[in-house]
């Protein structure tokens, strides 16, 4: 059995964000981030950011499983836990993986050393799982 | 097609906790700017007929509208369980609004 493909990304989110304070907070620019309300451009469209956002990605390269993307984040981003405990409280606060299958049965670990430092942070795993398979486009065609 | 009413669209509710019904729909775009709303009598589809009819008329394949679909709900905050509705063009809207969101033919 292999290993889907993984993307993980850190996101805190809530109506009441100010992104200019979670940055000062985590030390480090995000990739993205936005206030309630804000105009957001959507493939030609502006519609209003549905709440307030702070996004982190990292370049994942296919070969980084879920505990190297995590461990890449966590290590970019402040480790003071006097922090995170404080956003964790304010904020919705998670890790939001992207999990790609290409066959009916894939599965991975995460590792206990990486499952402590995502729990003493007060992080959430959000799992967002698809199957996506140029074979089954191949076999299933519009009818 | 700017304000244009596209008729005989289907769109497609995302699994989730609540779930959806499959059927087909009437959807409205509205491509000038903000606002674009779904009909509220608008009926639901099975995603995966969103996903085969991007890849027909967008060349998109499934891949790459997974990874699209992802993107979004990345970039907008929205959580990974939340039930998402979509019309045949790949637009994706809001069930509790109708709101768009985004779109599966394009990167945001």
């Amino acid at each position: 059995m292999s290993s889907p493909n993984v993307t993980v990304s850190l996101r805190i989110r809530g109506d009441a964000l100010n992104p200019e304070e979670i940055t000062a907070a985590l030390k480090t620019q995000p990739s993205s981030a936005i206030q309630k309300g804000q105009d957001i451009v959507t493939g030609g469209y502006v519609i209003k950011s549905p709440t307030g956002l702070w996004l982190l990605k990292i370049q994942a390269h296919q070969t980084d499983g879920f505990d190297d993307q995590v461990r890449r984040i966590l290590n970019i981003v402040s480790n003071d836990l006097e922090t995170w405990h404080h956003l964790s409280a304010c904020f919705y606060t998670e890790l939001f993986v992207g999990v790609f299958m290409a066959e009916i049965n894939q599965g991975f670990e995460i590792s206990q050393p990486t499952l402590d430092e995502i729990t003493k942070r007060g992080l959430r795993l959000g799992f967002d799982i698809y199957y996506a398979s140029p074979l089954r486009d191949a076999i299933e065609p519009v009818t | 097609m700017n304000g244009a009413i596209v008729i005989d669209a289907t769109i497609g509710i995302a699994t989730g906790p609540l779930g959806g019904t499959p059927g087909n729909v009437i959807a409205m775009t509205n491509s000038e700017g903000s606002g674009s709303m779904l009909p509220t009598n608008a009926r639901t589809a099975d995603i995966q007929e969103v996903y085969r009819r991007l890849q027909q008329y967008q060349g998109s394949s499934s891949v790459v509208a997974s990874q699209r679909l992802h993107e979004g709900k990345q970039a907008l905050g929205i959580p990974a369980n939340a039930n998402l509705l979509f019309d045949m063009t790949g637009n994706v809207y809001d069930p509790a609004t109708s709101e768009l969101l985004f779109s599966l033919t394009g990167s945001i």
